[in-house]
């Protein structure tokens, strides 16, 4: 392809109708994420609060221990994602959109590294949560010769999370390629 | 300048480069309403970076750093999305006289050979159809001139071979 080529493949690509501006609409657009952002944070948060009384509530009281590894993982495990990616929200809320973008790939490639991440442990939590449930449903019926059914539910559930987990992380994995190319 | 007065240059601005944003946009995402939503992520990251435009660099550079930035956000952000979801709608559009229609098939296969570059490759032929100069797009994407120039050069290779492809 030489000079004129290349000449020739501008002006067809600039000959392609755009769509007339918008600018109030785009506005309006932002303050709706902004604002689907801030309820998006406060719902979480709000989970986290109930669960986390939740599971100090169970402590307490004499709940089942299978309830209170639930309620325990399920704290854990939240707790250290609701940080996490809230320091990635704040990260990617910071990446200046006016700098160069060799600067600017190097920080998206960052945050997803730590998106990885975050799937890993997703996984890791989830599957070191199955086995304590699966020895658990032994010991359970090791001492009573009966299979609790919650608790094989509670495993299935387990379960069904890991695929989805994989191809998450899958996803963010393709994509991490598509931005080192 | 007072605040209003700003504000006014700043819209003029973003409407001015509307044509160049909605075609970068055009470039990243080939699923129509994506596109709308990226084209208007674009102009209001523009909109607002403009605010702290203070001649650190020139104005068109300035705004291709913007767009191709958020572009480059909108593909991080992809990976919460399906992706799998193309749209072909130009091949299909048959709503236009004949004369026009050959000028849209052959925009459309430039458009999908654009998207069939790799990313590095992308960025730099973008910058390139739109008439930005070697030095410049070097500024843009932060890389030396004579990387660009390398850049460019396999991306002039990989996208003749496409269009033969696509023809």
């Amino acid at each position: 392809m030489d000079n004129q080529d290349l000449s020739d493949l501008a002006q067809l690509w600039q000959s392609a109708p755009t769509p007339p501006p918008a600018l109030e609409k785009c506005i309006q657009r932002h303050k709706k994420q902004r604002l689907r952002l801030f309820l998006s944070i406060a719902f979480e948060t709000l989970i986290m609060l109930l669960v986390s009384v939740w599971f100090v509530q169970a402590l307490l009281e004499s709940t089942p221990f299978v309830t209170q590894l639930w309620l325990g993982f399920g704290c854990v495990w939240g707790a250290s994602l609701y940080v996490l990616v809230n320091q990635s929200r704040m990260a990617s809320l910071s990446i200046l959109k006016s700098q160069q973008l060799s600067q600017a790939l190097e920080m998206h490639q960052q945050l997803l590294r730590q998106e990885i991440w975050r799937w890993d442990l997703s996984i890791k939590a989830t599957l070191l949560f199955a086995l304590a449930l699966v020895l658990f449903i032994l010991i359970q019926y090791i001492m009573s010769s009966t299979l609790a059914a919650k608790s094989l539910l509670g495993l299935l559930a387990v379960a069904a999370l890991l695929p989805v987990f994989k191809m998450k992380k899958r996803r963010v994995q393709k994509v991490m390629r598509t931005l080192s190319e | 300048m007072n605040e209003q007065g700003r504000e006014l240059d700043r819209s003029a601005i973003v409407e001015t480069y509307w044509p160049q944003i909605s075609r970068a946009a055009k470039g990243y995402e080939n699923r129509p309403p994506q596109r709308e939503e990226l084209t208007q992520d674009m102009a209001f990251a523009l909109w607002r970076a403009l605010g702290n435009f203070a001649g650190q660099c020139k104005l068109n550079t300035y705004v291709y750093r913007v767009i191709h930035n958020v572009a480059v956000d909108h593909i991080r952000k992809s990976s919460k999305h399906n992706e799998d979801e193309l749209a072909d709608e130009h091949a299909h559009s048959t709503d236009s006289p004949e004369a026009n229609m050959q000028q849209q098939q052959k925009q459309y296969r430039l458009e999908k050979a654009i998207h069939q570059l790799p990313l590095s490759l992308r960025q730099v032929m973008l910058l390139k159809l739109e008439g930005v100069d070697t030095a410049e797009a070097s500024d843009v994407l932060g890389i030396s001139e004579a990387n660009v120039g390398v850049r460019l050069h396999r991306a002039k290779t990989l996208l003749t071979e496409q269009l033969k492809e696509n023809a």
